[in-house]
C-alpha cells in the first residue's frame, strides 16, 4: 500500500520546528507545545510501521485503541492543532464542502476533506458514536464511510446516562473490539489495556487537580495552558509521557498557589468558556490577559469526568467503564442530553471558579448549543447574576468570523463590564 | 368529505382534534415519525404529530434558537410561543436530531408541558438494540397508565397495532394511484392527506381515507405534466413548495420524506409480543437518514420507488442547518449519479414566499430532463 502521509507528516515536521524553536528561545514555555508534537509523533511512528490507521470520533476513549496497537488518529484533535498552525486545514474545509453543505460543523467536516484530498493515508476503518454529542459527527463519518467503502462501526449511545445505558454501551465496546480485531487483524491485549488505564486514571488524577488550583483566586494557570491540557488530555490519556507532562503542569500550579502567585501579574476577570475556543489563534488568549487582565479560569471542554476507568479482571467491567467515560466526556454529555443537565453545569463551573463573566464563544456550526443560547445566557444571568458573551464564529476557520472582529466583540464587552 | 381532510391539514387545530377535546379526551404532541403512535393510542390519547405549518415570519423561535438552526424547528417553538399548541396535554420527544429536542428543551423551559417524555431511540436495529427500544417503550406505557390514570393492555397495543396497520396499508394505496401515467390526485392534496394521519383520531382518518380513494377512481386524470418527480427529504409538511412544483408541471409522484413514506411505508408485523413487533417496526426502517450506517438501504428503497413510479428525476429539499439530511447529500448525490438520475437539491428556511425562488430552480431543472428526453 502507497503510504502516502504527506499532510500528517508536514503538521508533525513543523511542530517538531516549532517545539525546538521553544526550546532555543522560550525554554519555560517549550511544555506548551510538547503533546501535540508527542500526538503526531505516535502517529507518524504507527504509520511508518504499517499499523493498521484507525480514525475515532474524540469523544471515544483513545486508551481502548492504545491497547491495540494500531495507529490511532482524531481528526477533531488534529483539526484543532492545524487550525492553529495557519491556513494549512482550509483547503479540506473547501473540499469538504464540495460534498457537505458548510453549515454542517467545521471540524466533523474535516476528516471528509482530509480522504477526498488524497493527500493523506485512507484510513482502514472509523470509529464513532451517535448522538454524542451531535448529528453532525455522525453524518460525516457515516456517509464518508459509505461513499468510500471504509470500514466503520458506530456506537449507539442513548440519550440519558444510567446504569442501564453504560451495561448498553459496554457491550457494544466488545463488538467494537471484535470489529477492530477482525478488520485489523490486532488483538486487544486486557493486560496492556489495564496498564494505558493505569496511566489514563493518573493522568486524570492530576488534570482533576489542577482543575480544582484554578479555583484560587488569583488562578495559577495560564488560559492558554488550560487550553492546551484540555485537548492533550482529549488525545494523550493512557500515554506515559503524558501522565508525567500533566503532572509537571499540577505541580508547577501548585507550587504557584503555596506562593500567593497567579498566571499573570494582576488577575481582573475571571473567565469561563462553556462552547467552543478560537482553535484558529490561540493567542486570544494571551491577548485578553495582556490588555483586559482576564483569565480563563474554566472551560466546559476541561470539564472532564471524575470517575476513574475501571482496570479490574472482570472485562465487563472494565468496558462499562469505558461507556461511563464518554458518556460523560466533556462536550458529549453536554450536547447529548438535556439542556437543563448542561445549563445546570454551565452555572455550578461559573460559581464553583468564581468566574465574573462567562464566554459562550460558540461554533456555528453547533445545533445544539445555539438552539438553547438564550436560555443558556438568561439562566447564568438569573443564577449568577454575571453576564454571558456570546460570539457566533468557527473555530477553525477565520474566514467566517475574523480574530479583529472576535476581539472588537470582547472589547465592547468589557467595556460594558468593567 | 376527503376534500375536507386535505383542507384541515392547512392550519393546526381541526374540527376532529376539537371534537375530540370536547369529549374530555387527552391529545399528546410527539415529535418525530420514529416515536411510536401505536403506544400513545393504546392508551385513549389522541397522539398528534406536532408541525410548524402556518407559522409565518419568525420572531421568538429565532430569538431563543438563534437564526443557524433548524428553521423547522424554530417554526415550531414559533407556533407553541404563540399558543397554538395549548390544545396539548403533553409532549413525547426523542433523540431525533439536535435541533427538534433543543426545540423541546426550550419548549418545557418557556411554557412547560402537564406531561413530557423523552424516548431514547436507538441508532441501530441490532437484537440489542431492540431489546433497549422494547425497554424505552415499556417506560413509556408505564408512564402514560401512571399520569393518565389508564390501562395499557397487550390487547390495545394490538389493536393499535392492526389499525395503524391499516392506516400504513390504506397509503400504500393512496400512493399506488401516483402510479399511473395519468394519475387522479395531485400531489399536495397527497402531502396533505398524509400530514392528517397524525393530526386526528386514526379510526375516523382510516374511514375518510378509504372514501377519498372511492371518490378518486371517478376524477379526470392529469394529463398536461413535463415530467415525473420523486421528492427527498426533511419535514415537508407545507404543500406550498409542492403546488409550485405542480404550478410548472412538475407531477411530483412519490416521496422519501419525514411527513411522508418515512412515516408509514411498511406494515409491522401482526403476530408476537405487541412491544417487540413496535419495537423492531420502527428501528428496522431504515429510511430517515439518522440511522448511520444503512446509506445502502435507503438509497436502494429509492431505486425500487423510482423504478416503480417510473421517474424522471428527484428534488431533493434540504431543511436549512439539518445536519443530518445535510450529511446524506454526499452519499445520495454520488449514488443517484450512479444511477443516473437527476437530482435538484433545494435549501429550504420554510419560511413564507420561498415558492418564486423555487419556482426558477425546478423550472431549469424541468428544462434540463425535458432536454435528457430528446
Amino acid at each position: 500500500m502507497d503510504k502516502n502521509i504527506d499532510v500528517i507528516e508536514n503538521v508533525y515536521q513543523t511542530l517538531k520546528s516549532i517545539n525546538s524553536h521553544m526550546e532555543k528561545k522560550y525554554p519555560d514555555k517549550k511544555w506548551l507545545t510538547d503533546p501535540v508534537v508527542k500526538y503526531f509523533e505516535l502517529v507518524h511512528e504507527g504509520v511508518a510501521e504499517g499499523k493498521p490507521l484507525l480514525w475515532y470520533f474524540f469523544c471515544l476513549p483513545p486508551e481502548i485503541f492504545r491497547a491495540m496497537d494500531v495507529t490511532t488518529f482524531s481528526a477533531e484533535y488534529a483539526c484543532g492543532v492545524m487550525a492553529s498552525l495557519g491556513d494549512i486545514s482550509l483547503k479540506y474545509f473547501d473540499l469538504a464542502n464540495v460534498k457537505i453543505p458548510d453549515h454542517v460543523c467545521t471540524v466533523n467536516i474535516f476528516p471528509v476533506g482530509l480522504v477526498s484530498s488524497g493527500e493523506t493515508l485512507t484510513p482502514d476503518l472509523f470509529l464513532a458514536g451517535a448522538q454524542n454529542p451531535c448529528d453532525s459527527a455522525i453524518t460525516a463519518y457515516s456517509n464518508l464511510a459509505y461513499c468510500d467503502g471504509i470500514p466503520s462501526f458506530f456506537l449507539d449511545i442513548p440519550y440519558i446516562a444510567n446504569d442501564r445505558a453504560y451495561k448498553y454501551v459496554g457491550k457494544q465496546f466488545e463488538a467494537m473490539v471484535a470489529f477492530v480485531e477482525e478488520q485489523t487483524g490486532q488483538r486487544l491485549d486486557m493486560d496492556r489495556l489495564r496498564e494505558v488505564i493505569r496511566h489514563s486514571n493518573k493522568a486524570q488524577e492530576y488534570f482533576l487537580k489542577l482543575n480544582d488550583l484554578r479555583r484560587n483566586i488569583p488562578s495559577p494557570s495560564s488560559s492558554r495552558g488550560l487550553y492546551i491540557a484540555g485537548g492533550a488530555m482529549m488525545g494523550l490519556a493512557g500515554i506515559p509521557e503524558f501522565t508525567e507532562w500533566i503532572k509537571n503542569r499540577y505541580e508547577a500550579a501548585k507550587e504557584m498557589v503555596e506562593k500567593g502567585e497567579g498566571a499573570i501579574p494582576e488577575e481582573k476577570v475571571r473567565l469561563v468558556w462553556i462552547a467552543n475556543g478560537v482553535d484558529f489563534d490561540l493567542g486570544i488568549f494571551e491577548w485578553l490577559e495582556n490588555k483586559f487582565g482576564a483569565v480563563t479560569v474554566a472551560s466546559l471542554l476541561n470539564a472532564y469526568p471524575s470517575e476513574p476507568l475501571c482496570d479490574s479482571e472482570d472485562e465487563s467491567e472494565i468496558f462499562k467503564s469505558l461507556a461511563h467515560r464518554i458518556m460523560n466526556y466533556p462536550m458529549g454529555r453536554h450536547g447529548r442530553g438535556s439542556a437543563d443537565f448542561y445549563i445546570e453545569e454551565c452555572i455550578r463551573v461559573a460559581e464553583d471558579y468564581k468566574a465574573d463573566a462567562v464566554i459562550f464563544a460558540g461554533n456555528v456550526g453547533c445545533k445544539w448549543n445555539w438552539a438553547v443560547a438564550q436560555l443558556v445566557k438568561n439562566s447564568i444571568q438569573d443564577a449568577l447574576g454575571i453576564p454571558t458573551l456570546a460570539i457566533q464564529l468557527d473555530p477553525w476557520d477565520p474566514r467566517f468570523v475574523s480574530l479583529d472582529v472576535i476581539k472588537e466583540k470582547f472589547a465592547q464587552f468589557f467595556e460594558l463590564m468593567l | 368529505m376527503a376534500a375536507d381532510l386535505s383542507k384541515m391539514a392547512d392550519s393546526i387545530l381541526n374540527p376532529f382534534v376539537e371534537n375530540w377535546k370536547k369529549q374530555g379526551k387527552p391529545v399528546l404532541g410527539f415529535t418525530c415519525s420514529y416515536v411510536p403512535k401505536e403506544i400513545i393510542h393504546a392508551a385513549g390519547i389522541l397522539p398528534y404529530r406536532i408541525r410548524a405549518r402556518g407559522s409565518g415570519e419568525r420572531t421568538m423561535g429565532d430569538v431563543r434558537m438563534s437564526q443557524i438552526t433548524c428553521p423547522f424547528s424554530r417554526s415550531i417553538l414559533e407556533l407553541a410561543l404563540k399558543g397554538e399548541y395549548n390544545f396539548l396535554d403533553g409532549l413525547v420527544s426523542m433523540n431525533s436530531c439536535e435541533c427538534m429536542r433543543r426545540m423541546c428543551d426550550n419548549w418545557v423551559s418557556e411554557i412547560g408541558a402537564d406531561f413530557f417524555h423523552f424516548l431514547s431511540v436507538p441508532y441501530k436495529s441490532s437484537a440489542e438494540a431492540v431489546e433497549w427500544f422494547r425497554h424505552e417503550l415499556d417506560i413509556l406505557r408505564e408512564n402514560l397508565e401512571k399520569s393518565f390514570d389508564v390501562t395499557v393492555t397487550d390487547e390495545n397495543l394490538r389493536d393499535s397495532v392492526n389499525t395503524y396497520n391499516k392506516t400504513r396499508k390504506l397509503l400504500r394505496k393512496l400512493y399506488d394511484l401516483r402510479k399511473e401515467k395519468n394519475p387522479k390526485i395531485s400531489w399536495s392534496e397527497i402531502q396533505r392527506v398524509v400530514v392528517m394521519s397524525s393530526a386526528m383520531p386514526i379510526e375516523e382518518y382510516n374511514t375518510q381515507l378509504e372514501s377519498l380513494i372511492d371518490e378518486v377512481e371517478s376524477r379526470n386524470g392529469i394529463n398536461n405534466y413535463r415530467a415525473r418527480l420523486m421528492l427527498i427529504g426533511t419535514p415537508l409538511d407545507n404543500p406550498s413548495n409542492s403546488e409550485a412544483i405542480e404550478d410548472l408541471g412538475g407531477l411530483v409522484v412519490t416521496d422519501l420524506s419525514c411527513f411522508g413514506t418515512i412515516s408509514f411505508w411498511d406494515p409491522f408485523d401482526s403476530d408476537g409480543d405487541p412491544l417487540d413487533i413496535i419495537a423492531k417496526g420502527y428501528l428496522n426502517d431504515s429510511r430517515c437518514p439518522r440511522m448511520p450506517g444503512r446509506g445502502g438501504e435507503r438509497h436502494n428503497l429509492i431505486k425500487e420507488m423510482a423504478e416503480s413510479f417510473d421517474i424522471d428525476g428527484i428534488v431533493f429539499e434540504r431543511m436549512m442547518f439539518c445536519n443530518i439530511w445535510g450529511g446524506e447529500t454526499m452519499s445520495l448525490e454520488k449514488d443517484m449519479k450512479e444511477l443516473n438520475i437527476p437530482m435538484l437539491i433545494i435549501d429550504s428556511e420554510y419560511a413564507p414566499g420561498s415558492e418564486g425562488q423555487i419556482g426558477t430552480r425546478v423550472e431549469a431543472f424541468l428544462e434540463m430532463i425535458e432536454g435528457r428526453a430528446k
